[in-house]
């Protein structure tokens, strides 16, 4: 570990990732007061997995480090025409109070601010770390309805599948032992976009074909709205089984921790999968 | 190119400054569109209609209570000159109805004046039953719906007007014969005036 950083210290190449994050640190101390607006949106636990995002940037800026080294810095006029625009757009949604388009704003000021100053060859080089940070802005509380419904509808299939009967109305299912509601809380939404930000990473890690990663992050997103279902579905059956000893209070959240570690292993499992089935395509295709 | 870089930085860094200042500059001179009203010739304060916390973040209020031959006339209102969250001018709520008793109705209506108002309609705590009109000043224009204010706060913010946000209401208690209604329709009418010629529109 210590020859590791000391190797580490010792590569020039650090320098320009420390570098850019020096020249995001000044974007995120001109407009504090946005960003820590933006950072007090986190502990909504539909967007626990903002507080991880600007460490999983930095993490890939020092990762792809030798590819940004290899760049040379020149300046951008189009960046500065990106920065006018995303500062326009800032203060329009802090004139406003519109946080949804001043939060969008944040990470279009930092990308343009770097397109600016470093330029467009250095702004190709580190795009994926850079674009990542708007997995941090909190979006999709519209989706919440679409979800409980779609976890209504998993969770009805499921146990219609077992030959459970139940009568569902809305968001509302009625089974033998009592009556369930798919509960905003109960949607999935934290579950499909910490879900999403994280494969995306592994997408990004262990996919090369840019296809096959959207169709990753595709299903992934997939996976985790029927893991969900499911979670509702076990929920409902233990409860109404257990005359609600059960599944009604911390242990269906445990419940819920631990189907998400089991799809994340899952989640892992798959990005190699494609990958190797994408390599022995290839080699195939050229023998 | 040393000096082209520094040159870069420095109108990046100059953008990236101009923002919050711009913001500042508007915030600031937005103050001078404060905005008073010194009530109806003929009446006398009176004792409020309903209890009312009072529109959070406001930069300036009005809230008068008038009696004018027997009856009776609130005014309130609350000017904001800049935003943030929990200070925000135009937003879904604004305490028109607290603590009203049963059900409330609202509705979009003309208010005479060449603009449509919200209009409320409830039960106060002290059992009486409320007629309320509330509606949005965004510069010297006046707004009832909560996206057309907020379009037009967009347009004061690119075109660099000081961002002054207004939010009115004018409150009376309902009689079957409309002599009430007739006295909020006057007061909203001195109201939006004494508005209008303090932005020299």
């Amino acid at each position: 570990m210590v020859l590791d950083l000391k190797r580490t210290l010792d590569d020039r190449s650090v320098l320009n990732p420390l570098v850019l994050v020096a020249l995001a640190a000044l974007v995120v101390i001109a407009l504090w007061d946005s960003f820590r607006g933006l950072a007090g949106m986190w502990q909504y636990s539909s967007y626990n997995h903002g507080y991880l995002v600007p460490l999983v940037s930095i993490y890939l800026l020092f990762q792809d480090r030798r590819q940004i080294a290899g760049v040379r810095w020149n300046g951008s006029l189009f960046g500065l025409v990106a920065l006018a625009g995303a500062m326009a757009l800032w203060a329009i949604g802090r004139a406003t109070s519109i946080q949804a388009i001043e939060h969008a704003a944040l990470p279009s000021i930092i990308i343009a601010f770097l397109w600016s100053v470093a330029g467009d060859r250095l702004l190709r080089a580190a795009c994926f770390p850079l674009l990542y940070l708007y997995l941090a802005v909190p979006v999709g509380e519209s989706l919440v309805p679409l979800l409980q419904t779609v976890t209504a509808d998993v969770a009805t299939a499921a146990l219609n599948l077992f030959g459970i009967p139940a009568y569902r109305d809305g968001w509302l299912i009625e089974l033998s032992g009592g009556t369930f509601e798919v509960a905003k809380a109960c949607s999935g939404s934290r579950y499909l976009y910490a879900g999403i930000a994280m494969a995306l990473l592994i997408a990004y890690q262990m996919i090369r074909s840019v296809w096959m990663r959207g169709i990753y992050v595709l299903l992934v997103g997939v996976l985790f709205i029927v893991m969900n279902g499911l979670r509702a579905f076990i929920v409902m059956i233990v409860a109404s089984a257990s005359d609600m000893r059960y599944m009604t209070g911390e242990d269906h959240v445990v419940l819920g921790y631990v189907l998400f570690l089991l799809t994340t292993v899952l989640c892992v499992w798959l990005a190699g999968f494609l990958q190797r089935a994408r390599a022995r395509s290839a080699v195939a295709g050229t023998g | 190119m040393m000096l082209w870089r520094g040159i870069i930085f420095g109108m990046a860094m100059g953008l990236l400054l101009a923002g919050p200042g711009c913001l500042w500059l508007l915030s600031s001179e937005a103050e001078a569109a404060r905005f008073d009203w010194q009530g109806l010739n003929g009446c006398v304060p009176a004792a409020p209609l309903r209890s009312h916390r009072g529109l959070a973040g406001a930069d300036h209020r009005i809230e008068l209570t008038l009696s004018c031959n027997e009856r009776r006339v609130e005014v309130r209102v609350a000017q904001f000159f800049s935003q943030r969250p929990g200070k925000e001018a135009v937003s879904g709520a604004h305490g028109v109805a607290e603590h009203a008793r049963g059900p409330r109705r609202t509705e979009r209506v003309a208010s005479g004046l060449g603009f449509e108002v919200n209009q409320y309609r409830f039960t106060s705590e002290a059992g009486e039953p409320v007629l309320v009109w509330q509606w949005y000043g965004i510069g010297s224009a006046a707004h009832a719906d909560v996206l057309g204010a907020k379009l037009a706060q967009v347009v004061q913010v690119l075109t660099l007007d000081p961002t002054v946000s207004t939010v009115f209401q004018v409150a009376t208690i309902e009689d079957a014969a409309g002599g009430n209604r007739q006295l909020l329709q006057q007061t909203a009418a001195s109201l939006w005036l004494a508005y209008r010629e303090r932005f020299g529109a």
